[in-house]
Order: C-alpha cells, then sequence, then structure tokens
C-alpha cells in the first residue's frame, strides 16, 4: 500500500470503496479498490476467488480493464486496476449529449470486442457493471435458470444497445417479475415453438402472464436505421443459442455502413458524477492537421542555409 | 465418447501447480500426518466433497513449501486449507466457525479469517489445482468398454 499514493475517491462498488491512486515509482494512475472482509463472516467471497484469479490469467486485452496487482491489506485485500476516465454506465446517462449513431457504434464496437475477447476465453462475464438493476438480466435468468450459457451476457450486449440508440433503458424492470412483464411486452410471450427450453426452467410453471403478440423493435427503438434493428433482433431472442455471439455480431453489415463507428479518440468522456462533461480539445494538434497547408509546416530552406552547404 | 484433450490438460495443470519437496517450512512427517488425518476426519464428519480433503492438503503442502511456519499456527493453516478448498469445491461451503469448533475454539473463527487472505496471496491465488479424482470422469468417458449402467458403480467403487 505504501507503493501507492491516494488522490481521491473515485466511487463504491459492491464490495468496497474504490480509489483513484499514483504508483509511486511509476507514476502511473491506477484504480485501487479496498475489499474490506470485515463485515463478511466467511472471509473472501468465494466468486472472488475465482474472478480474481481468472482476471490475473486472462492475456492483455485493450478492451478489458487489466488486474495488474492484488495484495492483502488490513482485515481484507486490495485490488490494482487501471485507471478508468469513466464507464458505461456514465457514458448512457450522460443526458447532456445524445450520442451520435457512429459513436454508438463506436461504443457498441468495443463492448463486443471485450465480450468476445471473454466468450474465446471461456468467460462468462455475468455481471456487468449496470448490474444493480435487473435491467440487463436474461429472461431464462428470470425464469430461474440454474444452468445458462454466455447468451445470458449477449442478451446484456442487446439491453445496452437497444438503451444507446435509445438514451433510456429497454426494459426498465423494478424486479424480477416486473423485469419479466417488461420483456414479455416487447417480444411477446414466449410460447414452446418460441422458446422450446422454457419448459424446462424452474419458475416456468409459477407464474402465468397475459398472452400479447410481439411489438416490432421499430416502435420500440424509434428513427433507428434497418441494420441496427436487425443486429438488436438477433440478441434479443428467447433460446439463448439463437443470440448472435460477439465474433459474429463484429461483422454485420451495422458496422460497415457509414456512419463507420467512431474511432475511441473521438468519444466524449462523461464527467463522474453526472457534471457536465469536460470539453475534449476537438481540433488536433495544427502540426498535424490534415487541412493546413503544407508550406506552414516545412521549415523555411533560408533558415537552414548556414547550416548545409549544398541550399 | 471422452475427449483426450481434457486428460492432457488436466496433466498440463497438474504439473504447473507441482509441489518441490524443498520446503523451508518443512514439518516433521509425523506432524504432517496428525494434521492431515485430522483434516480428513473433519473433511469425513461434515460430509465435504470428495475433492475437499486432497485440495486442502494441495494447499497445505503448497504453503509449506514456500513459508516458514510457527509450529502454533499448523492448526490455523490446516483449517484455512479445508476452509478454502470448500469454497472452490462445495455449494454450501465449511464456515469458519464450524471449523473454529473443531479445533476445540484453539483457533477462533476471525483468525482463520485473518490468515485467510495471507495464505491465499502465499499461494498467488492459485486456487483452482487440480486433484488426481478430477481424472476421473474424463478417463471413465474416454474408455470405449465402459457402459453407463455401470458408471455409477465404477464411480462408487474408486
Amino acid at each position: 500500500m505504501e507503493q501507492y499514493s491516494i488522490q481521491g475517491r473515485i466511487g463504491e462498488g459492491a464490495h468496497g470503496i474504490v480509489f483513484k491512486a499514483k504508483h509511486i515509482e511509476t507514476g502511473e494512475t491506477v484504480a485501487l479498490k479496498k475489499v474490506a472482509l470485515r463485515r463478511l463472516e466467511d472471509g473472501i467471497p468465494n466468486q472472488a476467488l475465482r474472478e480474481i484469479k481468472a482476471l490475473q490469467e486472462i492475456e492483455d486485452n485493450q478492451y478489458v480493464v487489466k488486474l495488474k496487482d492484488v495484495f492483502p491489506h488490513g482485515t481484507g485485500f486490495v485490488l490494482v486496476f487501471d485507471f478508468m476516465l469513466s464507464d458505461l454506465s456514465e457514458v448512457i446517462r450522460n443526458h447532456q449529449r445524445p450520442l451520435t449513431p457512429a459513436q454508438v457504434k463506436g461504443y457498441m464496437m468495443m463492448l463486443l470486442k471485450g465480450v468476445a475477447f471473454l466468450h474465446r476465453n471461456n468467460i462468462m462475464h455475468r455481471v456487468s457493471a449496470l448490474l444493480t438493476h435487473t435491467w440487463y438480466r436474461a429472461p431464462e435468468l428470470l425464469y430461474g435458470a440454474r444452468k445458462y450459457d454466455e447468451g445470458v451476457d449477449l442478451w446484456a450486449v442487446g439491453c445496452i444497445f437497444g438503451e444507446l440508440l435509445n438514451s433510456s433503458p429497454l426494459f426498465p424492470g423494478e424486479n424480477d417479475i416486473e423485469q419479466l412483464c417488461c420483456v414479455l411486452r416487447v417480444l411477446g410471450t414466449p410460447t414452446r415453438d418460441s422458446w422450446p427450453e422454457i419448459a424446462e426452467l424452474p419458475d416456468y410453471n409459477k407464474i402465468t402472464f397475459k398472452e400479447n403478440p410481439a411489438i416490432p423493435l421499430e416502435e420500440i427503438v424509434p428513427d433507428t436505421p434497418p441494420q441496427a434493428i436487425d443486429l438488436l433482433y438477433r440478441f434479443l431472442v428467447y433460446p439463448s443459442r439463437q443470440r448472435c455471439s460477439a465474433k459474429q455480431a463484429l461483422l454485420h453489415p451495422y458496422f460497415f455502413t457509414p456512419p463507420l463507428p467512431a474511432h475511441h479518440s473521438e468519444l466524449p468522456i462523461p464527467h463522474r458524477g453526472g457534471h457536465p462533461p469536460r470539453q475534449r480539445h476537438q481540433a488536433p494538434p495544427t502540426d498535424f492537421s490534415l487541412d493546413m497547408p503544407l508550406q506552414k509546416s516545412v521549415v523555411d530552406p533560408l533558415l537552414l542555409q548556414p547550416h548545409a552547404s549544398c541550399l | 465418447t471422452g475427449d483426450l484433450r481434457v486428460v492432457s490438460n488436466l496433466r498440463a495443470s497438474e504439473e504447473s501447480s507441482w509441489v518441490t519437496p524443498s520446503s523451508p517450512g518443512r514439518v516433521p512427517t509425523d506432524i504432517r500426518k496428525l494434521l492431515t488425518e485430522w483434516m480428513f476426519k473433519v473433511c469425513e464428519e461434515q460430509l465435504c466433497e470428495k475433492e475437499v480433503f486432497p485440495l486442502a492438503v494441495h494447499y497445505l503442502d503448497c504453503y509449506l513449501s514456500r513459508c516458514s511456519i510457527e509450529r502454533s499456527h499448523l492448526q490455523c493453516l490446516a483449517a484455512v486449507c479445508m476452509f478454502l478448498a470448500s469454497k472452490m469445491r462445495e455449494l454450501v461451503p465449511l464456515t469458519a466457525s464450524k471449523l473454529s469448533i473443531y479445533t476445540d475454539c484453539s483457533v477462533s473463527a476471525p483468525s482463520i479469517l485473518r490468515w485467510e487472505v495471507k495464505v491465499v496471496s502465499r499461494l498467488g491465488w492459485c486456487l483452482a489445482s487440480v486433484v488426481p479424482s478430477d481424472f476421473l470422469e474424463p478417463i471413465l468417458h474416454a474408455l470405449p468398454f465402459v457402459q453407463a449402467p455401470f458408471l455409477q458403480i465404477i464411480r462408487h467403487h474408486v
């Protein structure tokens, strides 16, 4: 812990407080997550035991936050992560600046690349940083499934996609039952034809809903180009196995038709805590501007003359 | 029909967590025996999954191969190893207070929790180790002459 100087508090997660800190030796800015075990009677949660090892094992990837170190501290331990300027929930809830279609595409691409990487390594993400809500929970989980697959992540990706397009959550349920209502209202009541596995889910017989037909996604996410709608349809399907994989999704025409995905340097960085976004330098440094006449960046040969006889 | 890649992957991860016999915290064989017998009894009485005991002993040996330890802390270490192994392999893991009772309260639950963090970081969070019985299922499934009705019986005998 002496290796870091704490610079401020970022926020509070499910397991502890997160600080911004500087690694004294390298000057690198990191996020320190202090996990205190004082209140937990059973010590280190077993999910943490698995997750930390998984985070240690996975190779570097631009789209997955890196666990740089973990060490015991006080009655618990400290996780050292890359410091992130913002997160997806801030991006989504930043109403001052609605995202442009190119920016939505840029975020979707980053999200899918991260998910594709994890799935390639046989890791299910399962919880997103946004999972304080039930909004992103796949229908099979809402019906109490105990065995599930990476499809739960792809459902969550679909929900986030819809939310980025609409600037408001797709299925804003307050609890599990209401969540199911929200989903069923849009996708229509599932039948054994549309979702053969439903009959095997633990809570299937415990609750029935009034039958209603599906609402076309075009109406749920209005003013959205057909390619985006098509991709959204591929994530939001009842049978988990039929959801489009992250790898496949990255090849969808949506990403190859204008406006092309915004480069990550063109994405806004919303300020934490809902403050107005920090103004990013819009213009690139003039030295590198493509629009500037060439003469302006070339050194005047006259200035060099005294130093180079050939001129 | 089984896939033999599973067996070779298991072999590879087993080898990577091999415990080297040279150990700073070497305890005399008779004491290790005493300790592991106590662990076995606890696991048996608590009806732990069969993998918990060998995994806990593996953690114990790993720890002792890396760090020295005072004699008086050995039972605490053994309890922590069972605590961790149970978390890794069981749906409803052993609790610190239950383990404390098995030590006749000579090791308190808070000290088990305190040691847990220490042991985990000394082991480098490498807890998903392979134990011998992990090989059983993939091998059984790869053997062409083993038929489904006999699987239960073979598992039982093993």
